[in-house]
């Protein structure tokens, strides 16, 4: 039960980047509205991806509540991962409209996987 | 007498061992224990001692304030004390509750449920969500209390004088409400405005005609005070595009005269992943912006006042999209991602809003609002031609707090409270200088917050109670379904203090507000012959002596008292088929003498308070003989308070 800050710079830098990276404002071309998507998504994984490591080095894995939190988290990634695979296909084959839906649920489903590896990391970290 | 003379002389030496031994067994603990040794056994810390001290209160001391919170999917207003996070009471409100009698027989309740039919059905649940406390000047005054029920879009006006609903009313514009219910700040109008979209005439129209069809509203309910009930004849309501409205906030002071309503799904998405493969949560989160609402109440009153262009739908006074932008009603202003709540400044100066999936809270100046409609700074307008104010011609500023940025509250020193569902925290901001000054860590997933007069024109800046939507680990297991957490904060100082976690096992509640509880001043007995749905005195309240029964046809009229510890009279025969009336007056005078009154299988339960007189309507339809008794435990004798009904086959 390590008490770690980790969990809260990668807060941070959710809160700094994730959510407020792409400008954005109600693009009319599908084409650049599925890249926007794309990039989101990618850029959130990877804020995603430090949240967790900030988790399990918080020794969400070995905590009894917390890793349920991981294993909820992992599977929203996986979910993620499959969604944005699909969205990049999509998109090399310029189906533009499923690329954008597809890019945009991918980034739906990291922000769930996020929100599960913030309380991970809190439950971890806080110790009980 | 022998026996009874033995009780008597128990009592009496029981009386002088507590006279004598009373104040000094309080002034010590028990035997062999201390504060510390106690502390260490239990493993707590000198901060959890610290938090116990701030919320204990001994037998008899009375809390300083009350919160009234919904009950969630139990459709009833939790009643809490601050401090102590003590539950007084459940006021019954959308749903039957059998304790208070509400529903199971007696004729106000039953009258009242009624009001909530919707096209002459019953519904008998509720997803209440908002309580707002009547305002007089922009501050509670512990009047009234109005709660809506976002599931049947519909709002209930409940009497503080006695903590129990009078009227229910089912607005039948909308399918779903959310931004229910906010009050005016004399408490002039409810307000309720629709969550998802649908035809305002209750027509069916396919989704693909959304844009076309579907409308969103806003209703303005009347409130008159003198009456102490919503006077429909005199509400009126404003179509709104079909974005879905979400919650709302009154101004106050400078922007009295104006409501701001949150929105999101500006994309107008239609769902259907099962065959456009995106579902709603993606399609109405595409948007960078959705709109936040500025309505104009006041002017909007002075044109249905008018009849200038007003519709009757559904025997509901609206005003037309096409009338409200002639008449400058309506304007959109630009808030970010899939926003949240809408909250007015104690000052009234600014409206804070958050999107869900932005980090900052966004803060607009009312001022500012004003200049860009009476300089027409427009970024645009909408596919219905709403007036889109531009962005940054209003806004104040932002400020970035956190992960899921949801509600805001106030403790009237500058400091705003927000809470951060994402990152389970209470983020403290200032006002003044724009910047974050401290966040504390929630259990978990909070939704709305709710500090002390935290909405109102003067909060009271002590205690804030965060509503957890998970509790997770933090109370012992009772199944899979886990209650919610009301965690209270002090706010007094720096650092914020977690103090205490109560469950909530009911439902889940959204909303609540907290008065200082010298505000209310609540009756302790109803005044003699009293009926509480009125809140006057009862014409057929029984006075003793004058019990009896009367037989008109196949009608049979019961004039009945209740004291301790019987009922007159105590054998009621009637003959199946008949319909019987009790009139039921309590003779009670005493505070807290309460009685029930349960017929065996007919589906009856009437809670009788002092003073309280009822009627009791139903039709005996099975022949055989049951009993009737007092189901709440009144003395001694209260199980032979009781009595028959015999029904004659």
């Amino acid at each position: 039960m390590r008490k770690v800050v980790v969990p809260v710079a990668a807060l941070l830098l959710l809160s700094g980047l994730a959510f407020a990276g792409v400008p954005a404002l109600q693009q009319e071309d599908a084409k650049a509205k599925a890249e926007n998507w794309i990039m989101q998504a990618d850029s959130t994984k990877a804020l995603v991806e430090s949240v967790l490591a900030s988790a399990i080095e918080a020794g969400a894995e070995d905590h009894a509540v917390a890793k349920d939190q991981l294993k909820d988290a992992q599977h929203w990634m996986g979910e993620a991962a499959k969604t944005l695979a699909g969205a990049k296909e999509a998109h090399a084959a310029e189906d533009w409209v499923k690329a954008g839906n597809m890019g945009n649920m991918a980034w739906q489903y990291y922000v769930k996987a996020g929100t599960a590896a913030v309380l991970a990391a809190k439950l971890a970290s806080e110790g009980t | 007498m022998k026996a009874k003379g033995s009780i008597w002389g128990l009592v009496a030496l029981a009386t002088i061992a507590l006279v004598i031994a009373g104040p000094q067994s309080c002034a010590r603990g028990p035997a062999g224990t201390s504060v510390g040794d106690i502390a260490q056994e239990r493993g707590l810390t000198e901060a959890d001692i610290t938090a116990a001290l701030k919320t204990y209160q001994p037998t008899g001391r009375l809390d300083d304030y009350i919160m009234f919170s919904s009950g969630g999917h139990s459709g009833q207003v939790l009643v809490i004390g601050l401090p102590s996070m003590r539950l007084l009471k459940v006021i019954a409100a959308f749903t039957p509750e059998p304790w208070q009698g509400f529903g199971y027989g007696a004729d106000g309740t039953m009258k009242a449920l009624a009001g909530g039919q919707i096209d002459g059905t019953d519904v008998l649940w509720g997803d209440t969500h908002h309580p707002a406390i009547s305002e007089t000047d922009g501050d509670y005054d512990g009047e009234w209390l109005f709660i809506d029920d976002k599931a049947n879009a519909r709002v209930a006006v409940i009497d503080l004088r006695d903590f129990e609903t009078k009227q229910i009313l089912s607005n039948p514009l909308m399918g779903s409400d959310h931004g229910a219910t906010f009050v005016t700040p004399n408490t002039e109008y409810v307000i309720e405005s629709s969550q998802y979209a649908v035809p305002l005439d209750g027509s069916y129209a396919p989704i693909s005609e959304y844009q076309e069809t579907y409308r969103g509203a806003v209703t303005f309910w009347k409130f008159d005070r003198e009456a102490g009930r919503i006077d429909p004849a005199r509400t009126f309501s404003l179509e709104l595009p079909p974005y879905w409205q979400d919650l709302a906030d009154a101004g106050k002071g400078p922007s009295d005269g104006w409501v701001f309503l949150g929105s999101f799904n500006s994309e107008m998405a239609t769902g259907g992943i099962e065959t456009t493969g995106l579902p709603f949560e993606a399609g109405v989160s595409a948007n960078d912006m959705d709109y936040l609402h500025a309505i104009n109440w006041r002017a909007a009153e002075a044109v249905f006042q008018s009849g200038n262009g007003v519709q009757r739908i559904q025997g509901m006074n609206v005003i037309p999209l096409d009338v409200s932008i002639r008449e400058g009603l309506l304007y959109l202003i630009p808030e970010p991602k899939s926003p949240h709540g809408s909250d007015v400044t104690p000052d009234g100066r600014f409206i804070v809003t958050a999107g869900k999936l932005d980090p900052h809270v966004s803060v607009y100046s009312f001022e500012k609002i004003q200049n860009a409609i009476a300089n027409e700074t427009f970024s645009g307008r909408d596919p219905f031609g709403v007036a889109i104010l531009d962005f940054d011609a209003v806004l104040e500023r932002q400020v970035e707090l956190g992960l899921g940025p949801l509600h805001t509250q106030f403790d009237g020193r500058g400091g705003a409270y927000t809470s951060l569902f994402i990152e389970s925290a209470v983020a403290r901001w200032s006002l003044e200088d724009w910047t974050v000054k401290e966040k504390i860590g929630v259990h978990y997933n909070i939704g709305h917050l709710a500090a002390a007069e935290g909405d109102t024109r003067s909060p009271d800046g002590n205690y804030l109670v965060a509503l957890d939507k998970w509790s997770i680990d933090r109370f012992a297991p009772v199944g899979p379904l886990h209650p919610q957490n009301f965690q209270l904060i002090d706010i007094t100082g720096d650092p914020m203090q977690l103090l205490y976690d109560m469950p909530i096992g009911i439902g889940e509640p959204h909303y609540a507000q907290i008065i200082k509880a010298d505000k209310l001043d609540p009756w302790l007995v109803y005044p003699p012959n009293f009926s509480p749905h009125s809140m006057t005195e009862d014409p057929n309240a029984v006075a003793s002596g004058q019990e009896r029964v009367e037989r008109s046809g196949n009608t049979v009229d019961v004039y009945m008292t209740a004291i301790r510890s019987h009922f007159i009279p105590e054998h009621i025969t009637v003959r199946r088929g008949d319909r019987v009336r009790i009139h039921l007056t309590s003779l009670e005078s005493s505070r807290d003498a309460t009685h029930g009154f349960a017929i065996d299988k007919y589906n009856i339960n009437v809670s009788l308070e002092p003073g309280e007189s009822e009627l009791i309507e139903f039709t005996a339809d099975r022949a055989g003989v049951y009993s009737f008794y007092c189901s709440e435990f009144c003395s001694a004798l209260h199980l032979e308070m009781v009595g028959y009904l015999f029904v004659q086959p």
